[in-house]
């Protein structure tokens, strides 16, 4: 980007002087009848020797009376010195505007396309043809929303349960995820075993580790809402800690060059290090395992509810309106777990890009 | 066309003529060696040696670099990559020590004089935090040595306008070109008021129209401020056309060949470049490396 902004502006530069030589040229070709300049060449051939590799020089003396030099002589320092960004993005965008433009929208009206596609299909009931099920098993999008709305009430106490252990879990286990980063970061002998030791539970299918979590918690309260809201919990965190505590350490550790000698050149020790370099350096580190925690927390917490004691939450419902064949209800909690996770991802998108928009 | 070839020809041969004479021309005009000036902000390395451990063998960096540096001089150390300059420069701030030898820094060790924070570094890159808008990374190291706010702001503003970006405070490093990234990097070494600046091939990544202009800046930072700069490049003109001395140093081990002084007058300006002393002084320094 810089590269490109520079050479554009000195060919810019360059330009300018190529146009100011024209009338040089002119002078040129007509010098032999011109005493004046012909008794220049003659007179300091010293004096040119000296100027002769200083460009600006020779052209002075050539075209001192001329005006349209004293014009192309500013440009000259506008070529070693780059415009400001503004302005050369300004002439990027205008060159490339419209194909931006759809760069930018397609990404959104492709999917919307295909999405209104499916929609259509599905409601027209051309989709259970080609699928070859029936209305009671996939239910026309009419009817789903309209269970969505009558169950209003239910729903929404559902979804609370689900993002109250998506949620805390996703924070307990990005904090847990971030300390193991700082301990590696910190002791890098023993604290990359844990790194390594936390990645291994990544490798744990969730639907394994949630039925034997609910089994350990079962002592953890009397109350049984309180024992599932733990056992899930629980399930959460180590699901989410995988994915923060390595890329939080990556964060902490993939410094830019000489980023760390400047901090020693200031004599600063390790506290200010990592207040004024390590961790502001870390923070795109800890979007990009949001981006792949938000969706795994919602998504492990409703498998959670699957094995827990208490029957409720989003995905305890999809299972029991499944079991009980009321598959226009289960559809509907489907409907919002998608809500859910698309909910919660364009909200993190959103902070995501306030939080770094100055950053490259 | 025809004519510009020409009178090229003819100009070659003049300035080949003029050679020996501008040489002597130029001579007495030199400055005094400053070596009646005390050494307060002066650097001397003694018997300065460095090897880094290879497959169990120690190979050496660095051997035996003598080399005392004067208060308010302008030195560049200069050479092909691995001849050591850059290791001998982080000797100096103490980012690395040395395996033996002494180095003082105004009568302290390094370590002392990093921790009193009394020289600014430039790197190779301008080393911005790019969370960070451009005053606030001049900022950064005052923030450190925790000064009023007042009167970090105050300075800050006042480097950014010596380097020529007062306009640019609020930008972000990523809105900037990269000479003028590498301004703001100047700008936030000499934020601390340093008595020496550390420049590791700070011009090396710029192209040649921004590089001039860095020198001309830098020149005129020097003029004002009377730093020690020491200069580390692998450009034998930019090391000439900057420098007091220059300091020649070769590889395998890393070692100083020549220290070379540079009597071009000062102040120096572009026109300088193009003189036939300014050519020896070039050819003086590239015929001092030993071995590649």
């Amino acid at each position: 980007m810089n590269k490109y902004r520079l050479e554009s502006a000195s060919a810019a530069g360059l330009e300018t002087c190529f146009d100011a030589k024209q009338p040089v040229q002119a002078r040129l070709a007509v010098a032999p009848e011109s005493p004046s300049v012909k008794a220049m060449e003659n007179k300091n051939p010293a004096s040119e020797s000296l100027t002769m590799l200083n460009k600006p020089a020779p052209a002075e003396q050539l075209l001192s009376a001329q005006p349209p030099l004293a014009a192309a002589r500013p440009a000259e320092p506008a070529a070693s010195r780059p415009e400001s960004r503004s302005g050369a993005a300004a002439a990027q965008f205008k060159l490339k505007a419209p194909s931006d433009w759809w760069v930018k929208a397609s990404t959104f009206v492709y999917p919307l396309l295909f999405g209104i596609l499916i929609y259509v299909l599905w409601q027209s009931g051309l989709l259970h043809k080609m699928l070859g099920t029936d209305d009671f098993t996939l239910p026309a999008p009419s009817r789903i929303v309209r269970i969505m709305q009558d169950n209003s009430g239910k729903i929404w106490a559902n979804v609370i349960t689900t993002l109250q252990a998506a949620l805390s879990g996703l924070l307990f286990g990005s904090l847990l995820g971030f300390l193991t980063a700082f301990l590696a970061m910190r002791f890098p002998r023993w604290g990359s075993g844990g790194l390594t030791l936390v990645s291994a539970f990544n490798a744990i299918p969730i639907i394994a580790l949630a039925p034997v979590i609910t089994n350990w918690t079962k002592d953890v309260s009397s109350d049984a809402a309180t024992r599932s809201m733990v056992a899930k919990i629980l399930v959460v965190t180590l699901v989410c800690m995988a994915s923060m505590s390595v890329n939080a350490y990556r964060g902490l550790t993939e410094l830019k060059p000489f980023s760390l000698d400047l901090m020693h050149s200031y004599g600063s020790g390790r506290g200010v290090e990592f207040i004024k370099l390590r961790l502001p350096n870390c923070v795109p580190y800890i979007f990009i395992a949001l981006k792949v925690g938000v969706p795994t927390s919602v998504i492990s917490a409703m498998i959670a509810e699957y094995f827990a004691e208490f029957i409720t939450g989003v995905g305890r419902q999809i299972r029991e309106n499944i079991v009980l064949a009321q598959y226009p209800t289960a559809w509907a909690y489907i409907m919002t777990a998608c809500l859910m996770g698309i909910v919660l991802y364009a909200i993190l998108i959103s902070v995501e890009t306030v939080a770094l928009r100055h950053r490259r | 066309m025809i004519y510009t070839v020409g009178r090229l020809k003819r100009t070659a041969g003049a300035l080949a003529s003029g050679t020996a004479a501008d040489l002597n021309q130029n001579e007495p005009s030199s400055e005094p060696t400053p070596t009646e000036q005390t050494v307060q902000s002066g650097i001397s390395l003694s018997g300065v040696s460095k090897s880094y451990p290879v497959n169990g063998e120690m190979i050496p960096v660095l051997k035996n670099i003598n080399l005392d540096i004067q208060q308010g001089e302008f030195i560049s150390l200069v050479g092909p990559s691995g001849c050591g300059k850059t290791t001998t420069l982080r000797i100096i701030a103490d980012l690395i020590s040395p395996s033996s030898g002494t180095v003082l820094i105004g009568g302290q060790t390094p370590r002392q004089a990093r921790l009193q924070r009394r020289y600014g570094m430039v790197f190779q890159s301008a080393v911005l935090y790019d969370w960070r808008t451009v005053i606030k990374n001049v900022m950064l190291p005052l923030e450190i040595m925790k000064l009023p706010r007042q009167e970090q702001l105050q300075r800050a503003e006042a480097m950014l306008d010596m380097v020529g970006l007062k306009d640019y405070a609020t930008h972000y490093p990523g809105q900037l070109s990269g000479g003028m990234q590498q301004r703001v990097g100047i700008a936030r070494a000499l934020a601390l008021k340093p008595d020496i600046l550390l420049m590791d091939e700070p011009f090396s990544a710029l192209d040649e129209f921004t590089r001039e202009k860095l020198h001309e800046d830098l020149l005129q930072i020097w003029q004002k401020t009377h730093k020690t700069i020491v200069f580390v490049t692998h450009n034998i003109a930019e090391a000439v056309y900057l420098s007091d001395r220059v300091c020649v140093m070769s590889p395998h081990p890393g070692r100083i060949s020549n220290i070379i002084e540079i009597g071009l007058p000062r102040p120096r300006n572009p026109q300088a470049k193009t003189s036939a002393t300014f050519s020896a002084y070039v050819n003086l320094v590239r015929s001092s490396f030993e071995g590649v």
